[in-house]
């Protein structure tokens, strides 16, 4: 089976295949013709795969994998996320790192990798609620809105299940190094590309569809038109997933694709701690704010914070001025606030000189 | 004694320079000594035909010697003082007692203008000695109190006023210093941007180095040309200072004790902006001393530039060395960049989408840092109005320059009396010893700066950063002891703190 996944192209199907035309796996690792005449391997794919056997890379692989502690799953084991059985196109062999996939429902959480810092922030602020209700967050590993649910999910706690594009042993992008070393920790890297794979255009859209059959819902939070998480998407909606999206301002490209996915038919997602409730089963029950980076109890808001709070809250992304002037404060007050409540992590800033609030999204 | 006595430059002092002449007979012939460069080897010639336009014919072997002579002379203004010498010599002129000249000769006889007049007679009134010095220069040198000086327009002129036979015109005491310039731009004209308001009103106190960022057109610049105007105006001292290093490059001047305001472009070579060259100049950060120096498109400038300027930063002077010694330039200025947040400018705009890749922006980040960034203490993004905005902000009149000014040289009084017993002057200048024994923090402010520095990762030059512009703002209040009030606004302004990226 590794074998056969490493040429690319095959998946699960094969093994019914091999089933109904009676081919044994003996005579296909041997290399014999006529079994593998008899599962269609042709052309390219059969000549990489009898170099592939005579050089004996199977063996290797496998000694590989048990030195940088990654499992390879097969098709059919236990460990074989069932979900994945959801797939038209199961891939044959998983290459998992890390503690193992979490137990339960999954949610998707996928995104442009050149997001807003208003689609990041949803993304994150989603992910760790989603934690905090014991559900685990399944993304890509890639930049920008991938990036922003992986680390919410961790800094609440959270496993999260990180399906990469590349071989279990490359970090991809680079800079997401510490952060994969962190999803290891609790969570897992799923991927299906033999070890060595570099990054290639064409593995992120095939990765796409295991993320839409590792989940049970799939939220799509900032996407422009033609976009992977658009794809992945259409795949969650074609394996049968529940397919949400957060609404982005009509006007900017970025959320293009998302919008769009909603008034295709995908639910609207407009209240985070609904929608975790929502994800763990446990609709209709208060959900008590996750205890991150908040206001140590010790010390509660003062009237002026606050006072800035609810107006970035009312408004969206202010200046100093707005903020001032809204609030009949000095200048000095309000950056006074500003610098209290971003060093809490309560407001972020959104843009140069813009402030937005972190707490009127996620309560 | 040696009478004739001429200048030459060396830095922004002016160093006197004895022309001693000596005549002989023989076939004509002029050969100046004493490491003439290649201006005052010319001199020979100007002197010659300037001579000539009096009917005066210069015969036979002429030395001039240019003691001491081991310091190199540079420049055309010791043209007169030769020209004077070798009348001297051949007794046309009588100098009675020791007297500086200065001045580029035309062939015509006219003395041209030159640079250096300010240092020059600042010898002079330190020595006593009279001064000749080109019409074109006498505005400059009117500013210098208490100094005997003469313009000269013409050789014949100078001529007839040391044969007793006509005076030329003494230099008046000139203008009095312009007390309270206009401010150009005043803060009121500035419509919103609070928060760079507020840095700009803080740099100003305690002398802290600020670094905006913002997309263009958010008004970058205008902001840091209205910091100057907000800076204590000019002390008498601080004016000569001033004035010395624009006399030295040659720029035109005038007497304001406005503070002066330098741009400098992220092409301009390093010798332009720290001073050097074949012929010792002073370079922008001189010309900005005890004012605003002002670095648009911080991330563009070369490494090596941004290197040369942090000694500057610490020093407030700045060293050339060259094969025949070093020179000293002043160089205490006030630091203000600016850069965009993202290669195209728009991250995080409301409006303008931005374009560029994160990786881009990631390298463009990275850029951000080193020598320069750990001398910079105040950190705030400029928004770029949104035109609704800019309406909004219409009918609101800002606090004025002046009224800003009174603050800051409340404070800056507060400060000098504080530390001037330590040898500093502003909070800006506190060492980390200084700053961890004498800055008081009350025990809840303490407590809250633990906090705080633990959730953002504060290192500890952030700590002492914020602990210094925390020190400026409860002295803008009037405050003694540091609490969280002054912690929180100057946690605002930290390294970082307020870019979209940093989340």
């Amino acid at each position: 089976m590794l074998l056969l996944n490493a040429t690319g192209g095959f998946d699960a199907s094969v093994l019914e295949a091999a089933a109904d035309r009676g081919v044994s796996w003996e005579d296909v690792i041997a290399g014999s013709d006529s079994a593998l005449d008899a599962l269609g391997v042709k052309g390219a794919p059969r000549e990489a795969l009898l170099g592939l056997i005579s050089s004996g890379w199977c063996d290797r692989e496998v000694d590989r994998c048990e030195k940088k502690g990654i499992e390879i799953i097969f098709f059919g084991e236990a460990r074989y996320p069932p979900m994945l059985g959801d797939l038209r196109d199961p891939p044959l062999v998983l290459y998992a790192r890390g503690k193992g996939l979490p137990p339960g429902d999954a949610v998707a959480v996928v995104g442009t990798r050149k997001c807003t810092s208003y689609g990041s922030g949803c993304a994150y602020d989603l992910a760790s609620m989603l934690a905090g209700a014991a559900v685990a967050v399944v993304s890509g590993g890639a930049r920008g809105i991938d990036g922003a649910a992986h680390r919410g999910s961790i800094d609440s706690g959270g496993r999260t299940v990180a399906v990469i594009g590349t071989g279990a042993d490359i970090f991809y992008p680079v800079q997401h190094a510490s952060l994969f070393g962190e999803i290891m920790e609790e969570g897992v890297l799923l991927g299906e590309f033999p070890l060595g794979t570099p990054p290639r255009p064409w593995q992120f859209p095939r990765r796409n569809r295991l993320i839409a059959g590792l989940c049970s819902r799939c939220v799509v939070v900032e996407a422009p038109q033609k976009s992977g998480a658009v794809l992945t998407a259409r795949l969650a909606l074609e394996t049968g997933r529940e397919v949400w999206a957060v609404p982005g301002r009509i006007t900017d490209a970025v959320c293009r694709g998302s919008n769009a996915l909603i008034s295709d038919g995908a639910m609207p997602l407009v209240d985070l701690g609904e929608f975790a409730a929502l994800a763990s089963g446990r609709q209709g029950e208060l959900f008590p704010p996750i205890p991150r980076q908040g206001v140590p109890a010790n010390s509660p808001l003062t009237p002026e914070e606050a006072e800035v709070l609810r107006i970035l809250g009312d408004h969206g992304d202010m200046t100093v001025d707005n903020i001032a002037t809204e609030g009949k404060m000095s200048a000095a007050a309000v950056l006074r606030v500003l610098g209290v409540l971003s060093a809490y992590g309560l407001v972020v800033p959104s843009g140069p000189g813009r402030w937005g609030s972190r707490a009127a999204r996620g309560a | 004694m040696n009478v004739v006595n001429g200048v030459t430059l060396r830095g922004i002092e002016a160093l006197k320079v004895e022309v001693e002449v000596e005549m002989t007979g023989g076939l004509f012939a002029i050969s100046v000594v004493g490491l003439p460069d290649a201006t005052v080897k010319e001199a020979r010639e100007r002197v010659r035909a300037a001579l000539r336009s009096l009917g005066l014919s210069v015969r036979g072997r002429v030395a001039v010697n240019l003691a001491p002579a081991d310091i190199p002379k540079e420049g055309a203004l010791i043209d007169l003082p030769i020209a004077i010498g070798i009348a001297h010599a051949m007794g046309e002129v009588r100098v009675s007692r020791p007297t500086i000249f200065m001045g580029e000769l035309a062939l015509d006889g006219r003395v041209r203008r030159v640079r250096g007049a300010v240092p020059a007679a600042l010898l002079a009134r330190k020595l006593g000695f009279p001064l000749f010095i080109p019409e074109g220069n006498a505005r400059e040198v009117s500013l210098v109190k208490g100094v005997t000086a003469w313009k000269v327009g013409h050789i014949r002129d100078l001529f007839a006023h040391l044969q007793g036979f006509s005076q030329l015109e003494p230099i008046a005491p000139g203008e009095e210093a312009e007390e309270n310039p206009e401010p150009d731009p005043d803060l009121s004209d500035i419509k919103g941007q609070a928060a760079a308001k507020r840095a700009l009103e803080i740099a100003a106190a305690g002398h802290h180095n600020v670094l905006m960022t913002g997309s263009p057109g958010s008004g970058k610049t205008l902001l840091a040309r209205a910091l100057k105007d907000i800076l204590p105006p000019l002390s008498d001292e601080e004016m000569m200072e001033v004035l010395l290093v624009r006399s030295t490059v040659g720029l035109p001047l005038h007497s304001s004790r406005r503070r002066p305001f330098r741009a400098i472009h992220h092409t301009s070579s390093t010798i332009s902006v720290c001073g050097g060259g074949t012929n010792l100049r002073p370079g922008e950060i001189s010309l900005a001393h005890r004012g605003v120096l002002f670095l648009d498109e911080f991330t563009e400038f070369r490494r090596d530039l941004l290197e040369s300027l942090r000694q500057p930063l610490e020093d407030g002077f700045i060293s050339v060395s060259r094969a025949s010694g070093s020179v000293t330039y002043p160089a205490r200025v006030l630091l203000v960049a600016a850069c965009n947040p993202c290669p195209c400018g728009f991250l995080g705009d409301p409006q303008e989408p931005c374009r560029c890749s994160p990786l881009a922006v990631e390298r463009y980040r990275r850029k951000m840092s080193g020598p320069i960034l750990d001398r910079i203490d105040l950190h705030v993004t400029v928004p770029r109005l949104t035109p609704d905005e800019l309406v909004q902000f219409e009918g609101q009149v800002g606090e004025n320059s002046a009224d800003v000014r009174q603050r800051v040289l409340r404070a800056r009084e507060v400060q000098w009396r504080r530390w001037g017993p330590l040898g500093f002057q502003c909070n800006a200048e506190l060492p980390e010893r200084a700053l961890r024994r004498q800055v008081k923090i009350d025990a809840e402010g303490r407590r809250f700066l633990k906090d705080v520095a633990g959730r953002v990762r504060l290192s500890g030059r952030g700590i002492s950063r914020v602990l210094k512009v925390a020190r400026t703002i409860a002295d803008l209040a009037g405050d003694e002891g540091l609490t969280t009030v002054h912690l929180a606004e100057a946690l605002a302004f930290r390294e970082g703190g307020d870019l979209p990226w940093n989340r």
